[in-house]
């Protein structure tokens, strides 16, 4: 078993032992947790990692035989006739509009998500938990229904089209469902909790008597947000748009749901090799890339918190 | 200067605070936010068969859901996992977090606290294919095809969510306690069972329901997960939604939002500050 | 400029401030007017919440008055916000921008001004030259000490060159030496720049050492103006006469009064000499007496008034002593320590009693 980590080096039998009995008591405790996120989530992800350098078995499952194909298959087709490479298109407009769409929320929860985290920071104190209690209730609610809530809103028959048609706007339905809008849209709406909590929580601590200088030294309104606020509350705008962008970039149900089978993403898109595509390997070459951009974003996220707690 | 101009109102005060602007896209946002959510519960209660027409209050689709056997047994199926999972999530997320927690860095900590966020971290995407895989060779290898496949991989990603508030309830005692209860001629288990406990409970009880309504929710890793037949109420909804939707959706989603809303409340009640709330 | 009436900076014209309302109403200030001329050193003096604050945060910008105007140069500027004034403040809490540089600090009034940057750069090392931070200057605010912080936020407040710069309790944070060397440095600046400062501080030294005058504040009034001597040796009321400073009260009746100078019958009988403040007082009065003011001869001297030695405290610099006149009034003397010490007076003694001319001063309460 390890010793615990000292530099004094006369340390006392006793308590080198009284040492030893804590941390083994520590890892015995946290064993059960291990063992089931071992099972439950983290074991399988490395069987995933394996996969994605097999070949597809047949009719789903793989063939044991060692290969970098579905790695290649991500970026690159071979033409049947002439064999020749060619950038794979069909996939990067996915991965282009997984991207575009993750940005484009963080953007525009960052638009809506600003305003309203900086509204509630500067609430009463009574008031503050009452308007973050709004903001929670969305977060917890399931993301399904949510959703859900989205397309009946706008779906041909939902209510923004009717009310438009009985209001003489419109003669017919705008299609709205099932576009690229409509998942930016539900994307925005799902996320848009994740972006006002990190924001509220770094606005929350900001020291408002900053700006009594700002005014005092003549800036005016815009320049205080811009000069003063905007810097100090910077590692919760990385937090909050990380937040939003890492689940964006994952989603799947958002674009299932409200862009239909046509405006897939890459999470619908590694649903599809594991269902009618029938091609587990790249469906795992996916996952895994999905997973190192992911952690990419994480280590930035990482280095806001601590960049957060540095200024405090 | 309009905004000289602005403040010259005799007796207004400056204030500092005030951005332009953000009082009206904070209100939008609530709007926005609420009012999608709003429209879903109203036309749980329409008479007629849409979901775009009003043709008047009934409650007939609560009904209809109730007495689809479909449904029946899905929501059934909900609450097993869920209460499984979140027994088990907060069971092993206490032990963790009483090794994590007031303790002095050892080393490996690090990597448990990793372990314990790693569902939060890994998209659930990711975490949906590997079960799949995973679970996929072991149903062929073993035969077994129940529930417990289901159960294990959300009490699995449970985990984060109970030990969150249990650990921050551990990090608000009074680390001395213990030390009183030990001076006090207690051993470890008699001072763990007579202080700890019954001051942790509130965050272990937080931390379960937490648990309880991530379970209840969720949509991609049941999914993946599940065997033939083992629909719960959420991927039950999700494969509705490819047929024409009636408001028995709405319904089901509406039970379950009141459900997830009594249970936050519980939570919201048992992890408040009470230092926050003076009166 | 002719020079018989000096010129005015900031003037507040009847200024109330009200907070809240119905039952939680407070009157912050009450009624307020004060002029404050060019070039002084203006303090604002009073215990917390007598409404300093809140006057010093109406001539920045940050306060309303419920009524009455604020004049700046004899203009009206009750209505303009912070940003258009050209006043600079020393917060209290410093208020130092904690992502920017010593130098970005100062310079961030001069770049809201849209000053060229040469100037800007010129300014900028300037102030930190005066205030001796030069070295400093690329430092972040968390790396540097208190002190230098305070320094940092004078430098800042001055860059722009205000009209006037209001400093809110800014020696506050420090400790004992730093502040007294502060006081000095501040002082100093503000002859230097000859820019007109006013001082908000719940302390008397500070007042005392720094003001060219101070106006004295309790509950939302203004007491007493005047200059720090004037403030300490003329009190115009009790509670003037207490919180700067400490001394003796007693009552007693007016016998009769000689220009500005009233005979005072005490109760014991004894009849004493006390200076008039405004007004010509009947009757029962209140007066003051400093205790440095008050020595001590042997009892049953000619003209001292008898009394017995209760105890004595020794402080070092001077002794003082606990006093109880036959009168039953009690009183403190302070008595100067000498290389012998001061064994002259023990505790039970007697001994006489004797106001210093012009020791004794009428409170108009």
């Amino acid at each position: 078993m390890a010793a615990a980590d000292t530099n004094t080096p006369a340390i006392s039998s006793h308590e080198a032992r009284v040492n030893t009995q804590r941390v083994r008591r520590n890892w015995l405790l946290s064993l059960p947790a291990i063992c089931l996120l071992l099972i439950g989530a983290s074991g399988p992800l490395l069987i995933v990692l394996i996969y994605s350098f097999l070949e597809p078995g047949d009719y789903g499952g793989v063939t044991w035989k060692p290969t970098l194909d579905a790695w290649f298959k991500i970026f690159f087709r071979v033409d049947i006739f002439d064999e020749t490479v060619h950038l794979a298109d069909a996939h990067l407009s996915i991965f282009w509009r997984s991207v575009k769409l993750s940005l484009l929320t963080t953007l525009i929860t960052f638009a809506f998500g600003f305003p309203t985290a900086y509204f509630i920071a500067t609430r009463s104190k009574r008031q503050r938990a009452a308007w973050l209690f709004l903001i929670t209730i969305p977060f917890w609610t399931n993301l399904l229904i949510r959703t859900f809530a989205i397309m009946e809103v706008i779906r041909n028959e939902g209510i923004v089209n009717t009310l438009a048609i009985k209001f003489g706007f419109i003669d017919t339905p705008i299609q709205m469902l099932y576009t690229e809008g409509a998942v930016l849209l539900g994307m925005a709406y799902v996320y848009l909790p994740l972006m006002v909590l990190p924001l509220y929580a770094s606005i929350e601590r900001f020291d408002f008597r900053l700006l009594e200088a700002g005014y005092d030294l003549y800036a005016n309104r815009w320049q205080v947000f811009r000069r003063i606020v905007l810097p100090l509350v910077s590692p919760g705008i990385v937090a909050g748009s990380i937040l939003v962008f890492v689940p964006s970039l994952g989603a799947y149900v958002t674009p299932r749901v409200l862009g239909g089978g046509r405006k897939m993403m890459i999470g619908n898109f590694i649903e599809l090799q594991f269902g009618q595509g029938q091609n587990w390997p790249l469906g795992a070459a996916l996952s895994m890339l999905l997973l190192i951009v992911v952690a990419v974003a994480l280590l930035f996220y990482v280095r806001a918190i601590s960049g957060e707690r540095s200024h405090g | 200067m309009a905004e000289a101009n602005r403040a010259a109102k005799k007796g207004k005060t400056f204030s500092v605070k005030t951005m332009p602007g953000f009082t009206t896209v904070a209100m939008i946002c609530f709007i926005v936010l609420y009012a999608p959510i709003v429209t879903l519960v109203i036309y749980s209660f329409n008479a007629g068969n849409s979901i775009a027409f009003w043709e008047g209050f009934s409650i007939r689709w609560y009904f209809i859901a109730l007495e689809n056997t479909v449904v029946q047994e899905a929501a059934l199926r909900s609450l097993i996992i869920a209460t499984a999972a979140a027994a088990i999530a907060s069971t092993v997320a206490t032990m963790a977090a009483i090794a994590t927690t007031r303790t002095r860095p050892f080393r490996g900590r690090t990597a448990i606290y990793l372990m314990i966020n790693q569902p939060l971290m890994v998209p659930e995407i990711v975490t949906a294919v590997a079960l799949l895989i995973f679970f996929a060779s072991i149903k062929v290898a073993t035969g077994y095809t129940g529930l417990g496949y289901l159960i294990i991989a959300h009490a699995a990603f449970c985990v984060p969510f109970a030990y969150l508030p249990i650990r921050a309830r551990l990090e608000s005692m009074d680390s001395t306690l213990e030390a009183a209860a030990a001076d006090l001629y207690a051993t470890p288990w008699q001072a763990f069972r007579r202080i700890t406990l019954p001051l942790l409970a509130p965050g272990i009880i937080a931390g379960a329901m937490l648990a309880f309504v991530i379970s209840l929710d969720d949509v991609i890793i049941t999914e993946f997960v599940k065997s033939a037949g083992q629909d719960t109420l959420p991927t039950y909804m999700l494969g509705q939604l490819r047929r024409a939707i009636t408001p028995e959706v709405n319904a089901i989603s509406t039970a379950l939002l009141v459900l997830t809303l009594v249970l936050l409340s519980v939570f919201f009640v048992l992890t408040r500050d009470r230092r926050a709330n003076p009166d | 400029m002719a020079a018989q009436e000096p010129a005015i900076a900031i003037e507040a014209n009847r200024v109330s401030k009200v907070f809240g309302s119905g039952q939680n109403e407070v009157r912050a200030l009450d009624d307020v007017s004060v002029k404050i001329r060019q070039n002084e050193f203006f303090t604002l003096l009073g215990p917390s919440g007598c409404g300093k604050t809140t006057l010093l945060r109406m001539v920045a910008g940050f306060e309303a008055p419920t009524a009455g105007t604020i004049l700046l140069d004899g203009e009206d500027i009750t209505a303009t916000p912070p940003n258009h004034r050209p006043i600079n403040t020393v917060f209290q809490s410093y208020a130092l921008f904690p992502h920017l540089t010593v130098a970005q600090n100062v310079a961030f009034g001069l770049e809201m001004l849209g000053k060229p940057r040469k100037e800007i750069s010129d300014t900028v090392a300037r102030m930190l030259a005066m205030v001796r931070m030069e070295q400093l200057a690329n430092r972040t605010t968390a790396q540097i000490s208190g002190g230098q912080q305070q320094r940092v936020a004078l430098a800042r407040a001055l860059a722009p060159r205000p009209k006037v710069l209001l400093l809110d309790e800014p020696l506050s944070a420090l400790d004992l030496k730093l502040r007294k060397e502060m006081q000095i440095e501040l002082k100093r600046l503000q002859t230097e720049t000859g820019i007109t400062f006013i001082f908000v501080t719940h302390d008397q030294e500070e007042a005392l050492t720094m003001s060219d005058r101070i106006a004295v504040m309790s509950a939302g009034r203004i007491l007493q103006i005047g200059s720090p001597e004037d403030i300490y040796n003329r009190p115009s009321g009790r509670f003037v006469a207490s919180f700067i400073g400490e001394s003796n009260f007693f009552e007693g009746t007016v016998q009769g009064v000689k220009g500005d100078t009233a005979e005072i019958r005490m109760p014991s009988g004894h009849v004493i000499k006390a200076r008039l403040g405004k007004g010509k007082p009947e009757g029962s009065v209140t007066f003051a007496v400093r205790p440095e003011h008050i020595r001590l001869e042997q009892f049953g001297i000619e003209g001292t008034i008898p009394a017995k030695v209760t105890r004595t405290v020794y402080f070092g610099t001077d002794t003082h002593c606990h006093l109880e006149l036959d009168g039953g009034e009690r009183l403190v003397a302070r008595l100067q320590n000498t290389v012998g010490g001061n064994a002259a007076y023990d505790t039970g003694m007697r001994a006489g009693v004797r106001f210093d001319d012009g020791a004794a001063q009428v409170l108009i309460d």
